[in-house]
């Protein structure tokens, strides 16, 4: 899919022209083109690392937003990228498949797996649905502790390989970054373009009035099912990309800390606009930083600032004016 | 020749309470049919008991010679049976003509893949749906507010704009929910010309639950009346204006039956 | 080791561990039920409990009773407080103020962090010896656990059902505009209503500070448990909150007697999506409209 059609969809817009007026504004695709290549140029090793940090964390946000764009809330999205990882990981260096083969499966494993949970459980109220995929994501990091001599147990499973590509091993912070801003872009492009269609008009339908949704032809349990499994398969996808970067995994990468950390980048940055995974994981990323290890702190300061934004911005920083101009999204 | 929509027995029990007690009629294609009764009659149960928006006890709704109960509101949709809503009838954070657009959604019929890349099939159909949408829009009235937010219309253009929502599902039996409440009486006359324009335009048939008498005896052919779960009364509304037990059911209601 | 032994040990510690898990579900039921918000804070109020008793105890020198009568009525205050000044924007807002939960929970686990640091200390146990009926043992510490449990339980009965504020807080629950529109301030029930959930949490953490060790991080199984209970019982539903306490508690003693580790727990797990797929509404919850 190229950028190109992305600009073309801007025609005959469905629900009219100006809806969507032209899509992003084309000095917000130049500024974000611009964003991604200047790590390239970056000298510190450090700041290429937040650079692909802040990619990958764009790439798994969005495919939370998918799943809150139709009304439910996934607090076991880590648990997802946890399936990518370790079965990706598995079937890398247990049975020898090659990168791509591998994350092809591990990404299939999420997505499958986040079919069957919301074929079971999508058909519960909202809130029911939110503990059930609390008490799957617990579950999940319990049983990778447990099946220890498969998954490493809390000792998880060390000396990943680097992700390789036609024969080349991205075994350098620079070259990874080649696969993960690509694939960041490709992500914000995705969702762009997706809800421009006709099939993301009526995810956010089931997102905005899921009885008048339904009663208008637009089965809200498919609608969800697909923005779960698609979701969360793309959380599958994240986490591949993120074993091999770090090369480390163990359960307590993909405890509820983290799905609650997806969960505030989402709200921060805005849980309904293309641009709010983009403006989350670059204001929330780099955070850590600046607290220095001073970890409760700065936990402490998310939990506030969650509490801020719910209260005073309830649809995140992408709603601010400026920004809107920016995506050209509607007020 | 058969009714389009042929209602048996249906009943619906709520913990003992009996809301519905074996209704029973019939509309048929092209018709105006109002189903009114007092307060706690159990007309909008017997409503969302036809259109699947919740389960029936007991009974059974078909639909062109199809049964309806059992299946999903989305499912009856398919079938060509569409409904409106009394409250939260419109989606307030979109414009009214994506209001409509999203109506119109579940009749497009391209694959995902096709829409995400634009391709020539589905850009013609989306062609399609929007002239569609601009009659509906033109019939509606709601032409010049088009590109306003929903949640910001006045409440009788908001009351359009569900109809429209329902039109653009390309029913061929629309229900509507005390679709005139809270209009005042010259908003409701208009919008019984609307409903009537809607009816020939499409070659509708229509099925409505009202409060509203003036709208009801002014705009339907034909009256179902429900008192307590149970039908007691089913006519021409000179014949149920004149009914006894109707006149009774309603001693004590504010609304006159002659309007 | 015979069967009936090892079952009937099992159900023993099943009953206790289910009220514990009772009086929690019950306060999450009673924040919901009032407030429409999944309270994912819940867990570290348990743990906020456990912690002053533990001060209490060791560092203040009170005795156990009394230590748990503080960890209650402090954390009543503190919750009535956090309602006002922090939730009340969210009232009735089930998806936002359930996120503004989690963003509650985040401070709270993180200032006691800060203020206890992260390793888990031990107070002295409520009571020292064992308690024999027939061939069970039946730890007395364990015991305390038990009779606190179910005269809580039976004061909170006695509340809701015979006090003016207690009935006002189940009007409001079964339905805010009836309640209202008898002249049932239902302004004060929110306060009243979050307070009272959270304490419960509290009394529940105070009652096992004793038995377990207490850190900041205690909170999180509890929580987990709590919705395991409500989920299956049905949200709302405090007679459905009693039959599935019961039943988690004891089924989960049966599976780790006979089972290892997380085996238990994705059983119980898939157990409760069964139910679930069978009565959307849980064993005993009601149908929404």
């Amino acid at each position: 899919m190229t950028r190109h059609s992305i600009f073309t969809l801007a025609g005959p817009s469905p629900g009219g022209a100006a809806t969507h007026s032209r899509g992003a504004s084309a000095v917000a695709w130049l500024l974000l083109a611009a964003l991604a290549i200047m790590p390239l140029g970056f000298s510190s090793a450090f700041y290429v690392h937040l650079a692909i940090l802040i990619c990958l964390n764009i790439f798994i946000v969005s495919g939370l937003a998918l799943v809150t764009r139709t009304g439910q809330l996934s607090l076991c999205h880590a648990a997802f990228i946890g399936i990518g990882a370790y079965v990706s990981v598995l079937s890398e260096m247990r049975l020898g498949l090659p990168f791509l083969a591998a994350a092809a499966l591990g990404t299939a494993a999420a997505a499958l797996t986040a079919y069957l949970l919301g074929s079971a459980i999508l058909r519960l109220r909202g809130v029911y649905f939110v503990l059930i995929t609390f008490a799957f994501g617990e579950l999940f990091r319990l049983f990778m502790l447990d099946a220890a001599t498969v998954t490493g147990g809390a000792n998880g499973i060390a000396k990943i390989p680097a992700a390789s590509l036609l024969g080349y091993a991205l075994d350098t912070r620079k070259l990874f970054y080649c696969l993960a801003a690509p694939l960041a872009l490709a992500s914000i492009g995705f969702l762009a373009a997706f809800f421009r269609t006709a099939k993301g008009h009526a995810l956010d339908a089931v997102g905005e009035n899921p009885g008048l949704a339904e009663s208008s032809g637009i089965s809200v349990r498919k609608s969800q099912l697909f923005a779960f499994t698609v979701g969360s398969g793309m959380a599958g996808l994240g986490g591949v990309l993120l074993s091999r970067y770090v090369g480390y995994i163990s359960p307590e990468s993909f405890s509820a800390q983290v799905s609650i950390a997806a969960i505030i980048m989402l709200v921060v940055g805005g849980r309904t606009s293309i641009a709010g995974p983009l403006i989350g994981a670059l204001i929330m990323t780099p955070l850590p930083e600046l607290f220095r290890g001073a970890v409760q702190s700065q936990n402490i300061f998310y939990g506030v600032t969650l509490i801020l934004i719910l209260r005073f911005l309830p649809k995140g920083i992408a709603s601010l004016g400026l920004m809107r101009r920016l995506t050209g999204e509607r007020p | 020749m058969t009714a389009l929509l042929q209602v048996r027995d249906l009943s619906k029990t709520f913990g003992g309470l009996k809301a519905v007690r074996d209704l029973s009629f019939d509309v048929h294609e092209g018709e105006i049919v109002g189903l009114i009764g007092p307060n706690g009659a159990g007309k909008s149960t017997a409503f969302n008991l036809i259109t699947c928006t919740h389960p029936a006890t007991s009974g059974s709704v078909r639909f062109d010679g199809r049964e309806l109960l059992g299946l999903t509101p989305s499912q009856v949709v398919q079938h060509g049976l569409a409904r409106t809503f009394q409250s939260a009838s419109v989606y307030g954070n979109a414009t009214v003509r994506e209001n409509v657009f999203r109506g119109a959604i579940s009749k497009l019929g391209t694959p995902l893949l096709s829409q995400l890349f634009g391709t020539p099939s589905s850009r013609r159909r989306l062609s399609e749906i929007d002239a569609e949408i601009d009659e509906i829009l033109d019939i509606a009235g709601l032409s010049e507010v088009r590109d306003l937010m929903a949640g910001g219309l006045a409440y009788g253009y908001q009351k359009r704009l569900g109809v429209a929502i329902g039109l653009a599902t390309r029913p061929r039996l629309l229900l509507l929910d005390e679709p005139a409440a809270g209009l005042n009486p010259e908003e409701c006359a208009e919008f019984g010309r609307f409903l009537q324009r809607v009816r020939s335009h499409y070659r509708l048939t229509l099925l409505f639950v009202e409060h509203h008498m003036a709208l009801v005896m002014g705009t339907c052919e034909r009256i179902v009346v429900l008192v307590q779960g149970q039908k007691i009364a089913e006519g021409a509304p000179d014949e149920i204006r004149a009914n006894p037990a109707v006149i009774e059911a309603y001693l004590g209601e504010t609304e006159h039956v002659s309007a | 080791m015979d069967i009936s032994f090892l079952l009937g040990q099992a159900l023993t510690n099943g009953l206790i561990v289910g009220l514990l898990y009772l009086l929690m579900a019950i306060g999450f039921t009673l924040v919901f039920g009032v407030m429409r918000i999944a309270n994912f804070a819940h867990g570290e109020f348990y743990m906020l409990g456990a912690f002053i008793a533990f001060i209490c105890v060791t560092q203040w020198g009170l005795p156990y009773m009394l230590s748990v009568l503080v960890a209650f009525v402090l954390t009543l205050a503190l919750g009535w407080v956090l309602e006002l000044a922090i939730l009340k924007p969210f009232r009735g807002d089930e998806l936002n103020g359930l996120i503004a939960t989690l963003g509650l929970g985040m401070v709270i686990q993180n200032v006691a962090l800060m203020a206890f640091g992260p390793d888990p200390q031990s107070m002295p146990p409520a009571a020292e010896g064992v308690v024999m009926l027939g061939k069970i043992v039946m730890p007395l510490s364990r015991l305390y656990v038990v009779a606190f449990s179910a005269v809580v339980l039976v004061a909170l009965y006695v509340f809701l059902m015979h006090s003016k504020a207690g009935r006002a807080l189940r009007a409001v629950v079964q339905d805010m505009e009836i309640a209202s529109s008898y002249g049932i301030r239902s302004s004060a029930a929110y306060p009243l209503g979050f307070a009272l959930g959270v304490a419960l949490a509290a009394i529940a953490g105070a009652l096992m500070a004793p038995v377990f060790s207490v850190s900041p991080f205690i909170g999180g199984a509890p929580l987990f448990k709590a919705f395991i209970v409500v989920v299956l019982g049905g949200l709302g539903s405090i007679g459905g909150a009693v039959l599935a306490s019961l039943l988690l508690g004891i089924s989960e003693s049966l599976g780790s007697t006979f089972f290892d580790g997380s085996t238990a727990d994705m059983l119980i797990f898939a157990l409760v999506i069964l139910v679930l797929v069978v009565r959307p509404t849980g064993l005993l919850g009601r149908a929404e409209h």
